[in-house]
Formats: C-alpha cells, structure tokens, sequence
C-alpha cells in the first residue's frame, strides 16, 4: 500500500558530530561539533561549497559512516552504537539513498532494480513486483520497467532511483545532490516530485544542492560552513 | 538476499562481463578438457592394459583346473576365506559344420568339411568374470541355445584373419554331437563320414543350427566356440546321459588382488591346480597407478592456474564495481549478501567451464582414441573402447566449481568488507 505507516517520518537529532579524513598531509577536519535537529516529517536543504562535508554529513546520517565524534540519532537509533547487519538493517527499514550518480545496477532493469532493494527485505517475489510496479508508475516510469538504465535518460534514471529509494518506506530519504547531472527542466521535474512524494508519504526529506532555486523552495535552509550549520 | 536473488545478481553481472568471462571460463575449460582428456586415457590405458594380461578377466581373477571339478568342488572352493565367486566353465565337443556354400573367400575349405571343435560354455550374465574379450560383434544372449561366438581359431579354419572378423557376424553353423558324429569327434581331425550322413537324413545324432553374433578372445576352457551353459548343458545331457557334469575349469574371483596369493595357496592345498597372475598384475596396477598420478597432477596444476585467472579476474572486478557494491550497501545488503553474490559468480564460473572442459577433454579423448584403434587395427590387435570415467568427470565439474570458489574467496571478502560509503562518490 502506498503512503503506509513505514513511510511517516523520523525526527533527527545529531549533536557534537565531528569527522576528519585521513591523509598524508595529517587529519583533514571537515566537520566540528556539528548540531542539527529535523524534526519528523521535515525538509530541509543543505548548502555549502565543495569539500565544505555535505556529502560526509548524508553519509553519517546515512549510516554509511560512523560518527567519531559526538551521537546521531535517528528515531530511536543511535547510530554510534549499531554495527554490522544492525546497521545494514537500518540502511535497509530506515533510510532511503538518492545518489547524484543515480547508483543504479546497469545489468539490472528499471523494475529489477527497485526490487532489489526489497529482495534484502525478504519480502515475497509476487509482493515485491507489484510494489515495485507501483513505484515506477508514481514517479510517472510505468512504461519505462524492462528498460535497463543505459537505455534511459538521466531523468528517467533518476526516478528510477527515487522509486528504489522509496521501496521499503523509508522514513528519512537522504538526496545528495539529485539534480546536479540534469539540465534544468529535467531538475525542476525531479525536484517537482521529489517534494509531492514528501509531501504524500510523510518521510523526512534532507536534501543536498547547489541549486540556489531549488533551495528556496524548502521549509529550511542550512548552510555548512567551516564544519558547522548555519541558517542561510 | 535470497539465494535466488544472489544467483540472478550473479548472473547478469557475468553476463555484463561477457568478454572477460568468457576469458576466464576458457582458461578453466583448457584445464578441465586437459584433465578430463589425461584421466580418460590413463583409464582407458590401464584397462587395457589389465584387459591383456587378464585376458578380459577380474583383476583378482584364479583359474583353476584339473580332472575333479564338478559341483562339489564348487562348493567347497566357495568356502575358502577370500573367494568371492566361483563360477564353472563347461566344455564338450562338437562337430562344427562351416556354413554352405563357403562364404568367406578362395582360401575358405568348403562346408563339406566337418571338424571337431571344443564348445565353452559360461554364465554369460556374469561374462565379465571369465578371460574374455570381444574382438567383434556382441557376446552370445545368456540364455540362447541359438547364438554363439568363436574365437580366432575358428577364423584361421575358414580362412580369415583378425581383421575380417566381422565377416562371420551372421553366419550360421552346426553342431552336432552324439551318435554319427562321435567318430569324427574321436578322431580329432576332419572328415566326411558325418555330412554324408546328415545328407542322407536317418543321423541319430543331436543336430542344432547357432548363428554367429560375435567373435572373441577365450581362455576361459578349450574350444574354439563360446556359448551358453544352456546350450553346453543339453549338448552334454545327450551325450553323457545322466552321469554328472564335469566342469573343463572353474573362475574363482578373490576378494582383492592382495588376496589372490593366499587364496592360491589353500586351493593348492586342497588338491586344485591353479593359474594366476597376481605378481605381474600387482606391479602393472601400481605402475599404472603412478602413471594416473601423474596425469592428474599435470591437470589438476592445470586447474590451479585457471583458478588464479579466477581470483586475478575477480579482484579486478571488484576493483571496478566498488560503487555498486557500496550502493548495495547503502540499500542495506549485509556483508553476507555481497558475499555471497561474488562467490556464487565464481561458482559460474568454474561451473560452466568445468562442463565445457569436461565434454572437450571427453571429445579428445575419443579423437586419441580413434588414432589409437586405427594403428591398433592396422597392426592386427583388437582396439580399445575409451573408458568414460564417470567418477572422476563428475568430480572434475564439482572441483572445478569448488576450486572456482575457492579462488573466489579472497575478492569476495575484499568485496563484502568495502565499506558502504563506497556508494559516495567523493565522500
């Protein structure tokens, strides 16, 4: 079912967060003791120059990082103390990933590969189908299923991610960057159905752009400056 | 992930990289083919060679021998520790009649002339326990009284070699025995006196017809036509009316090769003269063993390799799929799952070039085997039959998928343990 209880939001709440990379040249410190609350159900959009760690700060709230310093919470989880299939599984019920480069499986079809983000639920072949049917068919893609992502747009390969983001009802959706491969029709389109679906389904929404326009049409505006968070 | 979903991610994922695959399945297809192909021969060489010195008989195979040899004997020799079976051979002459007119050529003597030949008779269900090899033809049905094989003997008689055998497959014969015919059979050479009388149509002997199906090696009893004990049974039963069988030697198969000494011995002590060849065979096996030895070693490095080629293929795959495998991640796929969707690409791998090399080694093992048969045939000895060695071929695709696997371990750890962030590009 669309819109199901799986879908309504999580509220974040990250305090003290630091994170530094490694490199010959000594600690790189990217961000220091960063606070952001989003409160369920919220949207909010994350600015910054390159390097400035918005993609680090999804990658935390992601789970694809572990915090080193400082807690991230998401809902009931402490991200600081999950690790191995716990965290899997909280990439897998919790968070859906929207990637710049679409992240999608080139071998696999469009549908394919919205189901294969449920096959780690386990769920039944039948269900999985049909959800992913239904998917393709809200991000405007019903067409489009046994279409392999080479032999799609970059529009169209970008709902397909959208819809295998939202296959296992998410309650925080992390887009990093989702436009910044599409020309600007195409971005205003994503962007268009990126916020209906937030605006159906209920999940958080924190999303990471360039795009000045895109950026204002958000309930808030962060703005990642010298590791830190700040109103823009 | 299901195995299932494993399977169909691996899938499509070998067959996205079709051309490298295809590489690497090749290099273990050469292996297995090469294996295949040296297991087969060696298998083929060593029964052949054992054929020749057992003539066709068990390895562990004693004839024994002598004038006592009747039911009693049997039973007391099935007594002895270590014999596993004893079988009789019955033998009695016949008069032979050639087929009429003469078929076989100038050199052929004419249906007019009669001889005495010996006909064996052997359990023909257990055929594979007496020193018999087919050289042509099929062996005699086990119950027939109608079909019968002969040996070289009796191509020398009618005037052809080894390498016309196959020109008395379908010929009939007679045989008689009993009344007119027993002075031919008592002067042991041929004669007339018996057609003359089967011409005239008031012989009291017994008369039968047998068609010639096969043509055999035997040193199984004295004779130069193989047929049933049914048919040697009814010929005796009208000669020697009612007096017990007597056997011309009896097959006593042992337990093992190792056995063989041993059971010789007691058979000696009992009174029984016996053949065997246990000390020849003894160093032929263990010098065929060494030879099988050393062919599998040649493919089994063969394997490993092609089972390099694997792991060399798979690291450079995972080397250029970190993204993907990050991005599976971030979905939520455990490290089991990348795991496993790796090694099961390596189980296909080694599957598909492990069936492939299999059939090519079977196919050039019968090439070799038919260069081998021609020389053989042309130089007057019967060919060997390529032995299928069902064992060793089944377990040459299951090690190959399993050496496949195994060389799938290292990228598929490698794999399972990039850390999700892979899936940022930049992070």
């Amino acid at each position: 079912m669309m819109g199901s209880m799986g879908d309504a939001g999580v509220e974040v709440r990250v305090r003290g967060l630091s994170h530094s990379y490694r490199s010959s040249k000594g600690d790189l410190r990217i961000l220091s003791g960063l606070d952001l609350d989003v409160p369920a159900g919220g949207y909010c959009v994350l600015q910054g120059p390159s390097g400035a760690g918005k993609t680090t700060l999804l990658a935390l709230l992601g789970g694809l990082l572990p915090p080193e310093e400082g807690t991230v919470c998401v809902g009931e989880a402490d991200l600081g103390e999950l690790r191995g299939d716990g965290l899997a599984a909280y990439r897998r019920d919790t968070v859906g990933f929207v990637f710049q480069h679409f992240g999608l499986l080139d071998t696999l079809t469009a549908q394919e590969n919205v189901e294969v983000a449920m096959s780690l639920t386990r769920a039944g072949r039948r269900e999985r189908r049909a959800r992913a049917r239904e998917l393709l068919a809200a991000v405007g893609l019903g067409q489009r299923a046994s279409h392999r992502p080479p032999h799609l747009s970059g529009g169209e390969r970008q709902r397909v991610a959208m819809a295998r983001a939202l296959a296992n009802r998410p309650r925080l959706l992390l887009a990093d960057e989702p436009t910044g491969n599409l020309d600007d029709a195409t971005s205003e389109l994503v962007v268009d159905l990126l916020e209906r679906l937030h605006g159906d389904r209920g999940f958080t929404l924190i999303l990471v752009t360039h795009d000045r326009s895109i950026a204002e049409r958000s309930d808030r505006r962060l703005l990642l400056r010298g590791g830190r968070l700040v109103a823009a | 992930m299901t195995v299932w979903d494993a399977i169909i991610l691996a899938a499509r994922s070998v067959a996205r990289r079709s051309g490298r695959v295809a590489l690497t399945v090749l290099a273990v297809a050469l292996a297995a083919a090469l294996l295949t192909a040296l297991l087969t021969i060696a298998t083929t060489a060593r029964s052949r060679v054992l054929g020749q010195i057992t003539k066709g008989g068990p390895l562990a195979g004693i004839t024994v021998d002598g004038p006592n040899l009747d039911r009693g004997a049997v039973r007391r020799i099935e007594g002895v520790r270590g014999v596993v079976s004893v079988l009789p051979v019955l033998s009695i002459q016949e008069a032979v009649i050639a087929p009429d007119p003469p078929t076989f050529g100038a050199r052929s003597p004419t249906a007019s002339s009669p001889f005495p030949d010996g006909v064996v008779g052997i359990d023909l269900d257990h055929a594979e326990r007496f020193p018999i090899s087919l050289i042509a033809g099929r062996l005699p049905a086990p119950d027939s009284v109608t079909e019968v094989a002969v040996t070289e003997g009796y191509l020398t008689r009618v005037g052809l070699d080894r390498s016309r055998a196959v020109k008395v497959l379908g010929t009939e014969l007679e045989l008689g025995t009993g009344g007119p015919f027993q002075a031919l059979i008592r002067s042991g050479g041929p004669g007339q006196g018996a057609v003359s009388i089967i011409g005239q149509g008031w012989a009291s002997g017994r008369w039968t017809r047998a068609t010639v199906v096969g043509v055999v090696a035997q040193d199984a009893g004295p004779g130069d036509i193989l047929a049933s004990v049914r048919h040697v049974d009814a010929a005796w039963d009208y000669t020697a009316r009612g007096q017990p069988a007597r056997f011309a030697a009896l097959m006593v198969e042992a337990r093992s090769l190792a056995q063989v000494s041993a059971v010789r011995e007691r058979l000696g002590e009992m009174g029984f003269a016996t053949i065997a060849s246990e000390t020849l065979l003894t160093n032929v096996v263990r010098y065929v063993h060494v030879v099988e030895i050393v062919l599998s070693a040649i493919g089994l490095i063969a394997l490993v390799i092609a089972a390099l080629g694997i792991a060399n293929a798979m690291l450079a795959a995972v080397r250029e799929r970190r993204r993907e495998i990050g991005v599976l991640k971030a979905i939520g796929a455990r490290d089991r799952d990348i795991l496993r969707v790796f090694l099961i690409e390596a189980a296909v791998v080694g599957l598909v070039g492990g069936v492939l090399g299999t059939l090519a080694g079977w196919g050039a093992a019968k090439a070799v085997g038919a260069v081998v048969n021609r020389y053989l045939t042309s130089q007057g000895l019967a060919g060997a039959t390529v032995v299928f060695p069902i064992g060793f071929v089944l377990g040459g695709v299951l090690g190959s998928t399993v050496l496949a696997m195994g060389a799938g371990v290292l990228p598929a750890l490698r794999a399972s343990r990039l850390p999700a962030v892979e899936a940022m590009e930049g992070a």
